[in-house]
This record gives structure tokens, sequence and C-alpha cells, in this order.
């Protein structure tokens, strides 16, 4: 009895999401983008380059033509990293004492806020690219489905392994207090297998 | 006095079985072989076709006895102290199927045409998380299936106790509910009201067009008769058009009626236990832990009549999702209940009364998107076409004063009933002009949460969020941005500090 309190709770005095400082990504992930980038631009030209050869050999075409897409093909391509230089800026993860925050978008904002007890696994991922400046990204899962798993790439590799490390430790944590308090266990856990022993 | 020793020791299933096996096996022989068969008789010479019956014959002689093997070997029982459904099948590989009773989902006794020649039934056993059946019994009495049933789906049987010898298996209480033919009806024709809404359309132009027609025709000079016999066409097609969606209506309404015949809700000890179905009964255990959103909506000709439909949304299963087919079992729909029903499952579910608490209600950019896309937009296309591609059209105009009036009110009654509800126990979001839906979810049941801001909403304060829950998601969109995230920070509080278990 000595322990229990019931104080109000103000709702001005909760710890604010909308004011934790975010960490950016890593600087070199740009790199993988304009690596990417600079992919889909051959396969553009490319493109663009055949429908040329196409469009000569039926002839009636004037050069206004043959610059004009070309100038469009480079804006287009100009936008593209215009575009994703200023993703790549507003991109950023904060790290709680008891979630996950990630935020991403131009024209919006997107928050993702994960509670860590309501994480259900985790995995580090080391794309091609990624590997190369030493980069990873961290793949968060709920039980919420796709629309609220969090992929955050461009995380420096140790980084990304000890945030795992820490999400791990929560997590057990979670579960190991889910378990003792919980009177009638009825883990029906959706990644843990239910089909039953086959014994030959 | 239901036996209840029955399935304790392994049993086999009717000895008329051989057939239903020798039947599945035949099909599926035919199913994996029909079209090198139709080649094969085809091309053969008339000669050949003796040596190709026999063949059938040997190949059908065969199937009959891995039939009767099949059954030999596929027995099952109950093991009441391990509280497991052991299935042992295999002719050479033997195979042990063990499924613990709390695993158990969904238990389902069906018949097809084949079994119910026979006069048998199959009983098949669903658990919780992959879409296939685990087990299918397929040749079982009537009898044997439904006390079969009623001891997968108690989960804690009744141990054979000397003193109590004349219990029942279970003492079942009166149903919560029982749907009736009449309310599935009442629910089946007042809702799909986008159909019977085109009907209604198509109905009212082609009266419109002959009426008219029938104005304007002083004389009937050849020209008119062109137009009259074009214009005939037209309501050909109308016709035709408003034969099809009376029929996908009627279509509809019957499936409705054939898949939910019977709803009963049972409360079994602290679980809801929801039967349906004319010809397949389906029956489902719902734990209310498991359940993530509680969905219910009614319209104005529902509201008369006093139905509504309801939904509960379990959590569905990922692997369901990869295999692209939507997982039936994660929905129970309950079609036809009234407010008292429908207050009492809430009470069942949620063990206190739903109650709304503070209000966020939406900016009112909030109806923008509807008069871009409801009124502005397709105003514009048809005006354009009006002007521009087909004189005729021009005919219609007068109808978008009437076109206005009716978005404009849905719109506007749309706008007015979309709240967000927020007390210590429930979120409640309220949608919707003419079908008026609740969604439900306890705080608990969030698992992650995001937010989303336009750049040019911050000064003027606007937000949308969506709350991510194992059963979905639950959006709220235009809401004051600070107010909202006062919230938010008091729901993530009360996620991260509270042990309760979300299923």
């Amino acid at each position: 009895m000595q322990n229990f309190t019931n104080n109000p709770i103000n709702l001005d005095e909760l710890p604010q999401y909308e004011a934790v400082s975010f960490l950016p990504i890593h600087k070199q992930y740009w790199n993988v983008i304009v690596i990417n980038l600079l992919i889909f631009a051959v396969i553009l030209f490319i493109a663009t380059a055949i429908t040329f050869v196409s469009v000569y050999q039926s002839g009636e075409v004037g050069v206004g033509f043959y610059v004009f897409i070309l100038v469009f093909v480079f804006g287009f391509i100009g936008f593209l990293f215009w575009i994703n230089r200023i993703a790549f800026k507003k991109k950023g993860y904060a790290l709680r004492e008891k979630d996950l925050l990630y935020r991403s978008g131009i024209l919006a904002t997107t928050t993702t806020i994960i509670p860590f007890n309501r994480i259900q696994h985790i995995a580090v991922h080391e794309g091609m690219l990624s590997r190369m400046y030493g980069l990873a990204s961290l793949e968060i899962y709920t039980a919420g489905g796709n629309s609220s798993d969090l992929s955050i790439s461009g995380l420096d590799k140790e980084k990304a392994y000890a945030i795992k490390e820490l999400l791990m430790k929560s997590l057990n944590y979670a579960n190991q207090i889910h378990n003792s308090s919980v009177v009638e266990s009825q883990e029906n856990d959706i990644t843990e297998s239910t089909k039953p022993d086959l014994e030959s | 006095m239901i036996p209840e020793t029955k399935f304790d020791k392994p049993q086999r299933q009717s000895a008329v079985g051989i057939v239903i096996m020798f039947a599945d096996t035949l099909q599926k022989f035919l199913r994996a072989s029909w079209a090198p068969l139709a080649i094969m008789i085809y091309r053969m010479p008339a000669e050949a076709l003796w040596y190709m019956i026999i063949g059938m014959l040997v190949v059908f002689l065969i199937i009959g006895v891995v039939a009767y093997l099949r059954y030999r070997n596929f027995t099952f029982f109950l093991d009441e102290s391990k509280q497991e459904f052991i299935v042992q099948s295999g002719i050479l590989s033997k195979k042990r199927l063990s499924i613990g009773l709390d695993k158990i989902q969904q238990v389902n006794i069906n018949q097809n045409v084949i079994q119910k020649l026979i006069g048998v039934y199959s009983l098949d056993v669903d658990t919780a998380g992959s879409g296939t059946k685990e087990v299918s019994i397929r040749a079982i009495t009537h009898d044997s299936a439904q006390i079969l049933k009623a001891k997968l789906l108690e989960r804690e049987i009744v141990k054979s106790e000397p003193n109590s010898v004349g219990q029942e298996i279970e003492e079942k209480q009166k149903p919560i509910i029982k749907i009736s033919l009449s309310s599935l009806l009442k629910v089946g024709v007042t809702s799909n009201y986008g159909r019977s809404l085109a009907i209604l359309l198509a109905f009212f132009f082609t009266i419109y067009d002959n009426i008219m027609d029938f104005v304007e025709n002083e004389m009937l000079s050849e020209e008119q008769i062109e137009q009259y016999i074009v214009k005939g066409t037209m309501l050909g097609f109308m016709t035709i058009f408003v034969v099809l969606f009376a029929l996908t209506f009627l279509i509809n309404l019957v499936r409705t009626i054939i898949r939910y015949f019977d709803l009963e809700i049972v409360k079994q000890r602290n679980s809801l236990l929801i039967s349906y179905g004319l010809f397949a009964k389906k029956n489902t255990l719902l734990n209310p832990k498991k359940a993530q959103i509680v969905w219910y909506s009614q319209n104005f000709f529902q509201q008369k009549m006093n139905v509504l439909k309801m939904k509960i949304k379990q959590a569905s299963s990922q692997q369901v999702k990869q295999d692209g087919k939507k997982n039936e079992s994660s929905v129970i729909e309950i079609p036809g209940a009234n407010i008292s029903e429908k207050e009492a499952i809430l009470q069942v579910i949620y063990d206190k009364t739903v109650e709304k608490g503070k209000v966020f209600n939406p900016n009112y950019r909030y109806v923008f998107r509807g008069i871009y896309f409801g009124l502005l937009f397709p105003i514009a296309i048809v005006l354009l076409i009006g002007f521009f591609i087909n004189e005729e059209v021009k005919s219609y105009f007068p109808l978008i004063g009437l076109y206005v009036m009716i978005v404009g009110l849905l719109i506007y009654f749309g706008f007015r009933n979309y709240r967000l509800f927020v007390n210590s126990d429930f979120i409640i979001k309220k949608r919707g002009a003419w079908d008026v839906e609740h969604q439900i979810i306890e705080p608990h049941k969030i698992q992650a949460i995001t937010t989303k801001q336009f750049f040019w909403h911050k000064r003027s304060d606007v937000g949308h969020i969506i709350l991510h829950t194992a059963g979905g998601d639950l959006s709220f969109r235009f809401a004051n941005f600070s107010e909202i995230n006062k919230q938010i920070n008091y729901w993530l509080y009360q996620v991260e500090s509270s042990n309760k278990h979300w299923m």
C-alpha cells in the first residue's frame, strides 16, 4: 500500500515526441542514392537513344524534337537528383528510452513512432551498395503489418548493430514482464509456428 | 446423455468413408490427368480403345485399394490429459498430427454433394495463423461431428469424475445474438446502397429521357424518328444495365443470406462462440483479448429497422498476407444485429461500457477533398464533354444542380460526422455521411503511431495521424496538430507503461 500512488497525469508534462531532436542518417549514404540514380539515368538514356534511332529511321522529324526530348530527359534527371537530395536531408531518426522514431518526407513530414514493447522482431540488412560504404539498414517489424514496419537505411553499420542489441534487450525485457504477469498464457505468437509435432 | 468417452481412443471414420476417399482420390487423379487423357482418347484408333478401357479399370481398382488403405490408416482421438487432438494418417509414411486444443480457432462441419448422397459430413479444424485447414476428417456422422466439434472448441473437457456423471459437457448460456432471416434481409437490402443507387440513377435517366422526348415531340419528322430510334437503343442499353445491376444486387443478397444464415453468438466462459452458415456451418471461437478493432455501421434505413452491420477484426497473420489471400478468420462479420445486441457484444469483448470521451473535430479543410473530387472535377468533365465533344450531353446539364445538392449534402454530413472520441480506455473514430460507421480500439492495442503533416498545414496547425493495430489501421485526418500530439504522447505513455498485452 505504501507504494501506491494515483497522481493525476498532467498531459503537458508528458515527454513530447514532437520535441525530440532527430539524428540524420549517415552522410555517405548519399553516395548510395547517387549510384542508384545514375543507374536509372543510364537506363533512361539507353531508352531515349533507342527511341531516337527508330524515330530517325522513320524520317520526318526535325532537330527540334531531339533537342526537346534531350532537354526533357536531362531536366527530369536533374529534378530527380534535387528531390532525392532534399529527401535525404530530411530523413532522421531518434532513440528514446522506450521507443524509436523515424522522420522523413518532402511535401509532408511523416513521423513513425514504434514503442519498444511492440516490436516483433528486428533485422539488420546490408545491401550490396551500402556495404561498400560500411552502412546498413535497420528493419523493424511490428504486428501492425507493412504500414507500420520501419526501415531505416543509411546507418553506420556499427551503430545499426548497437541499436539492434539495445532493442533486443528491451524486447526481451518486455516479453519477460509480460510472461510473468499474464495468468492465462495464450501466446499464439504468429511468427511461431503452430504446426504440431510430426513423429514419423 | 452425451457419452463423454467417445473420442478418447483412436477411431476411424465411418466405413462409408472409403467411398469418399475413393471419390476424393479419383477427383484428384482426373484433375491431374484430364488433359493427357483427352488427347489420348482423341487420337486413339478404335482397337486401342479397349486397352484404354482396361487400363482405366485397372486405375480405378488401384484407386479403390488406395482408398481402402487410407481409410484403414486414418484415425483420430482426443487426448484429454494433454488437451490435444491427435490425428494419425498415412499408408507408407505415417504422419501424426497433434494439435493443442487451445490453438484451435475454427471448426467447420461441411457436406459436399457426394457426402450428402452417402449421408456423412466432413469436419475441418483450423488453427490460428495459417490459411489452410490443418485437419480434415472426410466422413463422419452428423452426431459424431457435433460432439467432436463441441469437445474441440470447449478447450477444457470436463474430466469424467464419479460424481459428475450426469453433467452436460458445457453449460450453454442463452445466446447473446440470434440473427433472424428478416434481419439478414433488412441488412442485405439496405447495404450495398451503391448498387441500389446506381439502379435508381439508371431508372431516373431513362425516365427523364423519355419525358423530355415526349415533351419535345410535336411533330414526327424523319429526324425525330431517327433520334427516337437512337434513344430506343439507348433505352435498350439502359434496361440491360438495370437488369445487370439488379442481378448483382440479388446475387449479393442471396450470398449474404446463405453465408450468415442463423448466425448465433453464445457466451462460453470468457469467449464468444459464433456460429453461422446455411450449407456449411462455420464455428469460430473468439477470445475477446484477440479482438483488435471493433467496427459497426448503420445507415438511415437500417436505423429505422433497428439493424446494423458489425465486424470484429482480429490479428491478421503475416503469413497469409504473403499468400495474397485474405485470411477469412481474421475478420468476423455480424450482419443484422440490433442496437442492444451490439451493446451486449461490446460488453463481452471489453468487459466495460464503451463510452465516448474527449472529442476531436476535423479542420474545415477536410471538405476540400470531397469538393474537388466529388464536385468540381466531375462537373468540369461533364461540362467539357457537353461543350466540346458531344452536344447531346447538354440536355443533362439541369441534372447537375440535383447532383450538386446530393453530393453537397453528403459532404456536409460526412464532415459533421467525422470525429475522434478519446478517453482513457477507448479510442473511437466515427465517419460517414450515409453509412455512419464507428471503429473502436483500446489504447494498448496500438502497435505504432504515424503522424503526417504537409508543410502548407504547418501554419494552420493541421495534421493527420494513423494508429496502427494488428487488425488494421485507424486514421484521423485534419486534426488540430498540437492537440492531437498531446494525445499521442499520452497514448505512447499508456502503451509503454502498461503491461497489458495486445492479444
